[in-house]
């Protein structure tokens, strides 16, 4: 049975050590799912603080959990992919290029941060919040079968690479 | 995580920056001392459009209410008589040389405005425009000027510099029927408990809304532009459209209430993005327009739909409060399906929109 971590963070000393508390994890799930923009990562937990810190002053609640806050780690992130769709496509056109480098040049191990943003995200939905296809397929707006072609592909690259390096 | 075989691929991108926590640490104290946490306090809705556009009318039946002033309808075309003309006189040559060159500069000026206004995305979506002391629907300004919304007047010494939609009149130009303004009718219900919302969403059965939009024009599409997030008493449905050019255009900016009530409908000509929820602690949001690192916005009202004048220098941050576990929703043929979980006792609802 899991224990679900709740901070009060109704005081300022409060919701610094929710942050302290919950900071690592949140910046290691926006660093999965941004790869290798720090950048990124860094405004996504910048800002989903800061509006849990507005929540909390507009008086909506009192409380925080990790799993808010990683939710809203995740609603942000699908947010910012719907609404940069023209360079998602330009990712997607250089993390092709990238496979067939990866796969025939130089040899190095794929990880996460080296696959497409759809890769990655959906590597990350399926396997790090252990969401089911069907969910993923509502939040992501697209089919089930979509989402399993980009899973496969995602774990080819990944395991191709570790067998070939094993 | 049930399967850690995927941490294998982890690398250093899950490991933040040294200094960033601290950084972020020190953010947060000042945010929480009362320092603005992303742009300067929201500004007081300052317009209210209704009152622009409709300034007399009683409330109506939402479907029935569009928010387009009598003025704004075209006039009949008539058919010039056929026939010689005679020649211009002197003074009607020279009323004609007059009128000609007030022409060119209308157009020289309404160009010179358009490449200030926020609209960069959305080729061939006009702004407004008016000419000095001119007046124009809801609230929009012009260089060195604002109309007073209440009034409907030019007020000098105003510092915007933006023309832009006002977001009553003019609206949409690529849906079909064209969005149409509605404003409250009924009262609002009660906010569903958050705890509900962060349930699971049910996947089965019929959604909490099926929410109708209009057919867009051929090519273009909501399916990637189109957004929902839950607000107190309801949900709020926002639908821009991809051209078939890839640029974005036209917002179609819906409240709809848990008892299937359209409270207000908003229509804008740019493909506006939602801003984060809470941060203006008005209950209002912020929607906006990017542009390079910053955007125009302007905070709308959930509870009338009121909005703001438009304000440069937002730094754009999506977020996806009110978009709560429970919440699921698609677009499918037009049609904006919405989950809520069970215990959220919404809907069915069918409805379209505007």
């Amino acid at each position: 049975m899991s224990v679900v971590r709740e901070w009060d963070v109704s005081t300022e000393a409060g919701f610094l050590a929710c942050y302290r508390a919950t900071f690592r994890e949140i910046y290691g799930y926006a660093g999965l799912l941004s790869g290798h923009d720090r950048d990124r990562a860094e405004d996504l937990v910048h800002d989903v603080y800061l509006a849990a810190l507005a929540r909390m002053q507009s008086g909506e609640t009192t409380t925080l959990t990790y799993g808010y806050l990683r939710t809203a780690v995740r609603y942000r992130w699908i947010d910012r992919w719907r609404s940069e769709e023209r360079d998602l496509r330009r990712q997607e056109r250089t993390a092709s290029a990238e496979t067939l480098h990866d796969e025939f040049d130089d040899g190095a191990a794929v990880l996460l941060a080296d696959l497409s943003t759809r890769e990655r995200t959906v590597m990350v939905m399926r396997y790090v919040d252990d969401m089911p296809v069907s969910r993923m397929a509502e939040q992501l707006g697209v089919t089930e079968g979509a989402i399993e072609s980009v899973l496969a592909r995602a774990l080819r690259r990944l395991r191709g690479e570790e067998m070939r390096h094993a | 995580m049930r399967e850690p075989w995927v941490r294998q691929y982890f690398g250093p991108e899950a490991n933040a920056r040294p200094g960033f926590e601290d950084e972020l640490a020190d953010d947060l104290a000042a945010a929480w001392r009362g320092a603005s946490p992303g742009h300067g306090a929201p500004a007081a809705s300052s317009d209210d459009l209704w009152a622009v556009t409709r300034p007399d009318a009683p409330l109506e039946p939402v479907a029935a209410t569009p928010h387009r002033p009598a003025a704004e309808e075209p006039a009949p075309l008539q058919r010039r008589p056929v026939g010689a003309r005679p020649a211009p006189t002197g003074g009607r040559r020279g009323l004609r040389v007059g009128l000609a060159v007030a022409a060119v500069a209308a157009v020289v000026i309404a160009v010179v405005v358009r490449q200030q206004s926020d609209d960069s995305t959305t080729p061939g979506t006009p702004g407004v425009t008016a000419p000095s002391g001119g007046t124009l629907p809801g609230g929009a300004t012009v260089p060195g000027q604002t109309i007073d919304p209440s009034t409907g007047t030019a007020a000098s010494g105003g510092t915007d510099t933006t023309v832009d939609e006002s977001g009553s009149a003019q609206g949409t130009q690529y849906m079909n029927p064209a969005c149409f303004e509605t404003r409250p009718t009924t009262a609002i219900p009660a906010a569903i408990d958050s705890a509900v919302l962060e349930g699971s969403a049910a996947t089965e059965g019929e959604p909490a809304f099926r929410i109708q939009l209009p057919t867009p024009q051929e090519g273009a599409t909501f399916a990637g532009d189109t957004d929902v997030r839950v607000v107190p008493g309801g949900v709020l449905v926002k639908a821009s459209l991809t051209l078939a050019d890839g640029t974005t255009s036209d917002t179609m900016l819906s409240v709809v209430n848990n008892d299937g009530v359209v409270r207000w409908t908003r229509c804008f000509s740019n493909a506006y993005t939602i801003g984060p929820f809470g941060e203006n602690g008005d209950g209002s949001i912020t929607i906006w327009v990017a542009r390079n690192t910053t955007a125009l916005a302007r905070y709308v009202d959930l509870a009338t739909g009121n909005t703001s004048d438009l304000f440069s220098g937002y730094t754009a941050a999506t977020t996806t409060d009110g978009a709560p576990t429970g919440l699921v929703w698609s677009v499918e043929n037009n049609t904006v399906v919405i989950r809520l979980p069970e215990a959220a006792a919404v809907g069915p609802h069918t409805l379209s929109l505007p």
